[in-house]
């Protein structure tokens, strides 16, 4: 409703004829096209590079250059293909096992009348706040050939290596997403469906199977395919637990990094994408239709649960959410003991970390992650605000560009910017801003969606009072947008933030002797033997982006209460 | 006024990023292949003592020659330090390293001068190193079993999954392993013994140093790799027996070299010259690093094993360090014993 109204409004806006709109015409394109340059140059290009590789002898693009041998070459080689269907059935096995624990969990959440919600709500999101390598380090100390749990208590050979250890693993790191959205689909869906069902004397089980599932059926589906999406991405998890197991994303990493053969890497990265594509394409367009099912009429009120079930349901998160925190018990406290599990006298000996990177690795990784932060809710609030209340020609065009990245796995826009910007020419190859840019357009499109909807919640009159009292494009959106979306804009930089202190896969090609970043080191760290200092590298992390969390957390209040004061004065 | 607020934090971002970026004086890029700890007390000694900025990365050496192949047109990597002998010797061979004979190279054993394939003076050996394995005893306790002391024991059943290794793609040590076997056995037979043991290997890491470190920590029973690794875990307490195997075995010579068209050429020669000085081959134990040094000045560490007293084979560097030997070798691993069912 919003958006055509204002469709009017803006057009009315722009017969306030003055200098000041002639140069407002010149600068939104400029915008426009400033990104749309920005997503072509940094998203496009690299995969373009890929693609290349992967279809042309020596990736010289020429028609007898064209060639499938690559491809051949994969499929036909027993153990690169095998990576193929471990990535599909860990993925797919992970998929399932999300959806149901979070579907119930969000259930009790949202519809039953449990104690200690904001608890489990808490828990259920920790995982965002640790590099996606958290879980497989910790289950390695609990469950590996030498873990306290399989060896120390059950003395049994059994160990968690492998596709059980992936599974686990990207269990635990794929519930907060999965969550997030199965949390706004259960307290969207109109409960009262559900009362009307039971009072016409439906059982219990009748109304779950036909009103309660079929009700929430796009938020599952949505769920699923985002969390088959993170699986088969994933890189952190799979390194450190998989053993001999490889998957798509390790097997790309193995044969660039142990092999350099950069074209089968292109390739896999290929055929990488297309289940991930597949993925993405299913929740955009599922989320874009999930929207029409929420009913207006939606009523928070839940009726008062039966005992039993009430019971059921508190053991069953309890369960869920004393997983997630043995995790982080388990890495905080083996980085402190000195020899995980004979020895437990505390130390702090793992955190002289044994690589060169240590804590300047960290200190890198923050600053770098101020930037991003800064940068990437800068430009993806700037983007939006061009695209959302100037609505430029090619504004579908930008938008579809714009949740782009979100399809394409970290790793492989990695190995895209290695082939695009190893040039002498290209000044910011191996300094930290390519870690920078790389990181602002791998998650440009959450950025950018948040920044929409929160346009969205501005009243647009507003802003054509700035106008009409003759303020221009930038003064508008500096006067009026941008301290409106001040709350928007720490959220978006509080997302920046911890994707760039805890992302692995993305930035994992773009290290190099001159940048070292702290969720790289981790890996770094395990593969040479050093679990203990990778656990506290991961907990050096955790505690950074706590601290971030906590201050964001206190600006966040502080802005919300003085922003509408300050908005009234200034305009 | 807001857009000044908001601008001046981020400038002084960038000139703090930029600063930390570019530049290239007084600056020297290490590509390090020995133990993580070893790398970086030596790049802080000795960019303390000449007061240069050294930026270091640790790779198996398997993979740093794989890099520096990879950038041949661009090199990032001004010198390469420690890591088995024959992935320097192929770079050597290919042309990817600067000759330079440094002025200490008098002071190094006669057979460590000059030990690659190309006999041009393109790596010099800093230390040598026993190949073997080590047991956990603990786990062996356990599980009742006996101390294997040769190469036959390892591939009995009972050790099924009990064992690591590291993958010769990636590591240099674990191609030392597949040399060694090819120089014991013969090549075919080599094989078979590979595959055997491939059916008790547990994990093929990445990193040549990881199996000790493993075994000692009890994530596996037995870890094959170079001896003084495994030494530096035995040193911390762990209970862990080194054994260096009856039938005979290899032993690597860890290289130093510089990379053709290095960035910074001068400080890379000051970085070997040191490297080969009594002071910088000392570094090794002071991180509880126990090879040998070839510097004939350097103390001996007590801890260290020597190669007098075990059974060593002769070990062809020229041969094993040759491209077309050692792409034949991980090539055939690669295919016809990795994809093995286990």
């Amino acid at each position: 409703m919003t958006t055509t109204q204002r469709e009017d409004t803006s057009l009315q806006n722009y017969t306030v004829s003055s200098v000041r709109m002639e140069f407002d015409k010149f600068i939104v394109p400029t915008v426009t096209i400033f990104i749309l340059l920005l997503l072509f140059f940094f998203m496009l290009f690299p995969l373009w590079m890929i693609l290349k590789l992967s279809f042309f002898e020596g990736g010289e693009l020429a028609l007898a250059n064209f060639t499938l041998n690559n491809f051949k070459q994969y499929f036909t080689t027993a153990y690169t293909l095998r990576s193929l269907w471990h990535s599909l059935y860990v993925s797919g096995v992970t998929t399932v096992i999300v959806t149901v624990i979070i579907f119930f969990f969000a259930y009790a959440l949202t519809r039953t009348t449990i104690a200690n919600k904001t608890f489990f709500r808490n828990i259920i999101m920790m995982p965002l706040v640790a590099p996606s390598i958290v879980q497989a380090l910790a289950l390695i100390y609990l469950f590996g050939r030498n873990g306290l749990i399989t060896s120390h208590f059950f003395q049994t050979d059994w160990n968690i290596y492998g596709a059980t250890g992936i599974i686990v693993s990207e269990v635990l790191y794929c519930l907060p997403h999965a969550f997030v959205i199965l949390f706004t689909t259960l307290s969207a869906v109109d409960i009262r469906l559900d009362e009307a069902a039971e009072s016409l004397g439906a059982s219990p089980f009748k109304v779950f199977t036909r009103i309660t599932l079929p009700s929430a059926k796009y938020g599952i589906i949505s769920a699923a395919a985002l969390t088959f999406n993170l699986t088969i991405t994933d890189f952190g998890n799979p390194v450190v637990i998989g053993g001999n197991y490889s998957v798509l994303a390790t097997e790309i990493y193995a044969q660039v990094t142990n092999l350099y053969r950069f074209d089968l890497g292109a390739t896999i990265s290929i055929i990488l994408l297309v289940p991930s594509l597949g993925a993405f394409m299913l929740n955009y367009y599922i989320s874009r239709k999930s929207f029409a099912m929420i009913s207006g009429a939606a009523r928070p009120f839940i009726p008062p649960t039966r005992r039993l079930k009430k019971i059921l349901y508190s053991v069953y998160c309890y369960i869920i959410a004393f997983s997630i925190i043995l995790i982080f018990a388990t890495v905080i406290i083996g980085s402190f003991v000195k020899v995980w599990p004979y020895d437990w006298s505390l130390t702090l000996a793992h955190y002289k970390f044994p690589s060169i990177g240590g804590y300047s690795a960290l200190w890198t990784s923050l600053w770098i992650s101020l930037i991003v932060g800064i940068v990437g809710s800068f430009v993806t609030l700037v983007a939006a605000y061009a695209m959302e209340t100037r609505k430029p020609y090619f504004k579908q065009v930008v938008y579809f560009f714009s949740v782009m990245p979100a399809a394409i796995p970290g790793l492989v826009m990695g190995l895209g910017f290695i082939l695009a910007f190893n040039k002498p020419y290209y000044w910011f190859y191996g300094t930290p801003w390519i870690v920078v840019i790389n990181i602002v357009i791998c998650n440009f499109t959450l950025g950018i969606l948040s920044s929409v909807s929160n346009l969205k919640n501005i009243d647009p009159s507003i802003e054509e009072a700035s106008i009409s009292l003759g303020g221009d494009t930038i003064s508008t959106f500096f006067k009026i947008i941008f301290p409106l979306s001040r709350v928007a804009f720490i959220q978006n930089f509080t997302y920046f933030f911890m994707r760039s202190m805890t992302t692995i896969s993305a930035v994992i090609f773009l290290v190099s002797a001159t940048v070292h970043l702290a969720a790289i080191e981790i890996i770094m760290l395990d593969n040479d033997g050093w679990t203990a200092s990778a656990n506290a590298m991961c907990t050096c992390i955790i505690v950074i982006v706590f601290v971030m969390l906590g201050i964001l957390h206190l600006v966040n209040k502080w802005v919300s209460k003085t922003s509408g004061r300050e908005v009234m004065i200034e305009s | 006024m807001k857009k000044l607020l908001l601008t001046l934090p981020l400038a002084a971002l960038m000139i703090a990023g930029t600063t930390q970026g570019v530049q290239a004086e007084g600056r020297l890029t290490i590509y390090c292949s020995a133990q993580g700890d070893w790398c970086q007390k030596a790049s802080e000694t000795f960019g303390k003592k000449y007061d240069i900025k050294v930026s270091m990365t640790r790779n198996g050496s398997g993979s740093t020659y794989a890099k520096i192949l990879a950038e041949k047109e661009n090199p990032r990597g001004d010198v390469w330090y420690g890591g088995t002998l024959d992935p320097h010797s192929q770079a050597g061979v290919n042309g990817l390293l600067e000759s330079y004979k440094s002025p200490n190279l008098d002071k190094i054993a006669e057979p460590y001068r000059n030990p690659a394939a190309s006999k041009q003076n393109h790596s010099t050996g800093v230390y040598i190193g026993i190949l073997g394995f080590s047991v956990n005893t603990d786990l062996l306790k356990d599980a009742k079993m006996e101390m294997p002391k040769c190469w036959s024991d390892l591939i009995k059943p009972e050790f099924k999954g009990k064992i690591q290794m590291a993958s010769p793609q990636s590591s240099g040590t674990a191609y030392t392993a597949l040399a060694t076997f090819t120089q014991l056995y013969g090549e075919d037979k080599a094989f078979e013994y590979l595959t055997k043991l491939h059916q008790n290997i547990g994990q093929y890491t990445k990193s040549g140093s990881a199996p000790g470190k493993n075994a000692a920590r009890g994530e596996t029973m037995v870890g094959i790799g170079f001896l003084h690794d495994h030494g530096k875990e035995k040193g911390k307490g762990f209970p862990l027996e080194l054994v260096a195997p009856c039938e005979g075995t290899g032993y690597e010579i860890g290289g130093l070299s510089i990379i053709k068209n290095a960035r910074n050429m001068d400080n890379a020669k000051k970085f070997v010259d040191w490297a080969l000085s009594k002071e910088g081959m000392e570094v090794a134990a002071t991180v509880q690093s126990f090879q040998v040094p070839t510097n004939t000045e350097a103390a001996i560490p007590a801890e260290a094993i020597r190669p007098e007293d075990v059974n060593l084979i002769e070990y062809d560097f020229v041969k094993y360090g040759g491209e077309a030997t050692r792409k034949a070798l991980i090539g055939r691993w690669v295919e016809q014993v990795k994809p093995l069912e286990r």
